[in-house]
């Protein structure tokens, strides 16, 4: 077994991870505060993928730096759809069924709007760095996806950070773990569910724009990344932020070695197969429900 | 001896809820479970019944030991359980909730049906027999529990606080409804905070405190005992 | 069980609901209304099916495809491979449905609620990786074509398809009736007070899903025939059987049993007219479809309407 191969399958896992992490941590807010499973998560992915897609392709703007636009718009789009749509739902008691069919109905209303206004076509964006690696020793990287790790990693440190040293962010923790008492002690608990969402959707939408220089964008790209977010919400735990790092790297990881040792088509299924190996032995995730 | 608890241990990783109990249920007798809040009754029901695993000591059911046996297995062998907070099947009428409990020993539908209207007719309840369990009060709801853990035709009732909530002569009446349900053979083990019907009811009380058997004895005994006293009314009253 | 009230009633409006559905095609003979009852019909069984386990049972799975690409798929390799015959790949079908449906169960009926649905919706996903990437044996992505199907024309699947679904809601209606109907009842309502009555909970949760299971798996099969040609995106499609046999339901009535002929005769209508009106925005005016039901409707028809009415 070579070495340097190795440790290029684990690095590259991990960076990846880092992408995976990103977006399972918000998910694993909504499920923790609103406790609904949301389908569509995987459509604010590919909104984010498409925004970054049209400030490059129109007006030049480098992906990273649109960031700073999709997550603003991810954010209000987020909040849209929570307070005209879900929240109304939750707030009539309607049944789990219901609030996964409200969320995946929400999902194709997305992916059918994206195929309207942007057909089925493949799109990628192409900069000067796309094909660029970095070298660290044998190992080689593409530049991108360090990129993209680095910045992850920063955004989910932020993201901690907000949930514990701020007021909304103790909010938001109020509400999941008891959202009555949290409604005593007076929070608005609606308006906590609205940021949220919009938080989550952001953050979502943050990945998106990061995946954008390495990947490809089209219309349904949205159902395998909101897969690949159950598994590593599952994985690391609900409700732990700390779990959604633990989580994505390990995907990121099993998928990489599946991809190097067993084949291309099947890496996917891997991280399936660890998927259900968690939920028989420890349901509760790797992580556990280490509350963020 | 229908029921024997011996050693009886229950430890929530730190908080111990149940400590080293010991008592037996006699056949045919009435054993009434008291205690402060906290003391550990309902706690003993969820071992006597399977829904909990003891920590330490074992429980033996006409001489052979039960624990490990799962709720369903242990109410095909005669023991029988209600719930503090009552649980209905909400969107099933009263008769098909009882139903529900009759089935567990008549495997046939038609039968089932015939069994459980004698138990409403028993228990008071026929003529709400096609009420739906969602509409009713609360005093019909305990009544309900009682009906249908009776249908299961048990040997041991265990009867969580089914008069708690009601009013005199809703109390009343329960006390009769289990006078009647002991008549007809079975052996009841009943948590009551309400003191006259217990005391009323009881053959024998036991009273656990702090998960702990502080007491077991007559009711005249129990009433009488210092550290029962003090337990529930608090020092001053004890040393009255 | 509390129809029997009404039952007179109703009796007669099934019996004379059956009488003209069974006449239909030997009156009309247009192919369209022949197809698009068809559908119903299919959709009917899916939805009775999945509300057997989700609606009265309380189990709520999201990823009933398993059940009807494995049926599928048994049917047409078992005839394509072995040359069994299509007829008794239906039922091939139905029992390869349950089968699956016993580990899938074992495991998934371990967690509740979203958990529950989620693990299922894993498995879905799984088999059809597996499905993908053994081509050998099942084509993988090229899927299977089925040059005879099990009959030609569209009054046989018709009378075929009519068939199972007078089967399928007997033995629905059947179960409901006895103490089985009664104990998956109970476990939707309280699986505590459930075990207290002395019903083994996940016994009845794994039979509630073979059941479910056969027939979604005969569906499987019966699709295949009909449309000819099946592949794993089709059959195993989260969006197109999974999350349609909810809605299903949904729409019609979570939990009662005329529920799902409701539900799937104003989706499988809806839809066509999308098709027809809406053309390339079809799915998205359907999806906006799901959230007014979900937001406007939520009981469903049946259920909206036995609350208005106080019925049962």
């Amino acid at each position: 077994m070579d070495l340097s191969i190795l440790i290029q399958t684990i690095a590259s896992g991990v960076m990846v991870g880092g992408l995976y992490a990103l977006i399972a941590l918000g998910m694993t807010l909504i499920f923790g505060v609103m406790r609904i499973i949301n389908l569509a998560h995987g459509e604010f992915l590919m909104v984010g993928m498409y925004v970054s897609y049209i400030l490059f392709t129109h007006y030049g703007v480098d992906p990273y730096l649109s960031i700073f636009v999709s997550m603003p718009i991810l954010f209000c789009l987020g909040i849209l759809i929570q307070r005209y749509i879900i929240l109304p739902v939750i707030k009539a008691k309607a049944p789990g069924e219901n609030q996964i069919l409200l969320t995946a109905g929400i999902g194709l209303v997305m992916t059918n709007a994206a195929i309207l206004i942007f057909t089925s076509d493949y799109h990628t964006v192409l900069t000067s760095y796309s094909n660029a690696t970095v070298h660290f020793g044998n190992i080689s990287l593409s530049k991108p996806l360090v990129w993209d790790f680095l910045i992850s990693f920063g955004i989910t440190g932020a993201m901690y950070l907000f949930l514990m040293k701020t007021d909304i962010g103790c909010s938001i923790r109020a509400v999941e773990q008891n959202i009555d008492s949290a409604r005593l002690m007076g929070i608005n608990t609606d308006r906590i569910m609205i940021i949220t969402f919009g938080v989550g959707a952001a953050l979502v939408g943050a990945a998106g724009t990061l995946f954008m220089p390495i990947y490809y964008v089209f219309p349904a790209i949205g159902e395998a990344f909101t897969l690949k977010a159950f598994i590593v919400v599952v994985l690391g735990g609900m409700g732990s932020a700390l779990g959604a790092l633990v989580g994505g790297i390990a995907l990121g990881v099993t998928e990489q070695f599946g991809a190097a040792y067993i084949s291309m088509g099947l890496k996917d299924g891997l991280g399936f197969v660890i998927f259900i190996l968690v939920l028989i032995f420890k349901p509760s995730g790797l992580v556990g429900k280490s509350r963020f | 001896m229908l029921l024997e608890v011996n050693g009886l241990t229950k430890a929530f990783s730190g908080l111990v809820a149940v400590k080293d109990v010991d008592f037996i249920v006699k056949k045919g007798e009435i054993l009434g479970l008291i205690g402060p809040n906290g003391a550990g009754k309902t706690t003993t029901f969820s071992l006597i019944s399977g829904f909990l695993k003891p920590t330490k000591g074992n429980i033996l059911f006409r001489g052979k030991t039960i624990e490990g046996i799962t709720p369903p297995g242990l109410c095909q062998l005669g023991i029988t359980r209600t719930f503090q907070i009552v649980k209905p099947l909400t969107q099933l009428t009263v008769l098909e909730n009882v139903m529900v409990g009759a089935f567990s020993k008549i495997k046939n539908a038609k039968k089932a049906k015939d069994y459980a209207t004698e138990i409403l007719e028993f228990t008071g309840q026929l003529q709400y027999k096609d009420v739906i369990a969602s509409s009713l009060t609360l005093g019909m709801r305990k009544r309900l529990e009682v009906s249908k853990a009776l249908a299961t035709q048990p040997d041991l009732l265990l009867l969580d606080e089914c008069m708690a909530g009601l009013n005199s002569t809703e109390v009343a009446d329960a006390v009769k409804l289990v006078m009647k349900i002991r008549e007809r053979g079975i052996t009841l083990v009943v948590i009551e905070h309400v003191m006259k019907a217990i005391m009323s009811i009881s053959d024998r009380i036991i009273v656990l405190n702090y998960g702990e058997k502080i007491m077991d004895g007559t009711p005249e005994e129990v009433v009488n005992n210092q550290q029962v006293i003090q337990a529930y009314l608090g020092e001053d009253y004890a040393k009255r | 069980m509390k129809w029997e009230n009404i039952m007179n009633t109703q009796k007669y409006l099934i019996i004379s609901f059956l009488m003209v559905a069974l006449i239909f095609p030997i009156v009309v003979e247009n192919e369209y209304v022949l197809h698009l009852l068809i559908l119903i019909a299919m959709w009917t069984i899916l939805g009775s099916t999945w509300n057997l386990l989700g609606g009265y049972a309380g189990q709520v799975s999201f990823g009933h495809a398993a059940f009807f690409g494995i049926g599928a798929y048994t049917a047409c390799i078992l005839n394509t491979k072995y040359g069994v015959s299509l007829w008794s790949g239906l039922l091939y079908a139905g029992i390869a449905g349950t089968i699956i449906s016993v580990p899938i169960g074992a495991i998934s009926f371990r967690l509740r609620g979203p958990y529950l649905s989620l693990s299922v919706l894993a498995f879905a996903a799984v088999l059809r990786l597996i499905t993908l990437d053994w081509a050998s044996f099942t084509g993988g992505a090229v899927g299977i074509l089925l040059v005879q199907p099990i009959v030609s024309s569209k009054a046989s699947f018709y009378y075929l398809i009519v068939g199972l679904a007078i089967i399928a809601l007997l033995v629905i209606n059947n179960v409901l009736k006895r103490r089985m109907g009664y104990y998956f009842i109970a476990l939707r309502e309280d699986e505590d007070a459930a075990e207290a009555l002395g019903i083994y909970t996940t016994r009845y949760k794994l039979l509630a899903l073979s059941i479910s299971a056969f027939f979604t798996g005969i569906m499987g099969a019966f699709y295949a025939n009909y449309t000819s040609y099946i592949d794993p995106y089709i059959v195993f499609s989260i969006g197109d059987v999974s999350i349609a046999m909810v809605l299903v339901v949904v729409l019609g009535g979570i939990g009662t049993f005329w529920g799902p002929l409701f539900g799937s005769t104003v989706v499988v209508l809806l839809s066509e007219c999308f098709r027809n009106y809406f053309a390339g925005a079809s799915v998205l005016v359907y999806g906006a479809l799901i959230i007014i039901v979900i937001m406007f409707l939520p009981k469903g028809i049946v259920g909206s309407f036995k609350k208005r009415f106080k019925i049962a």
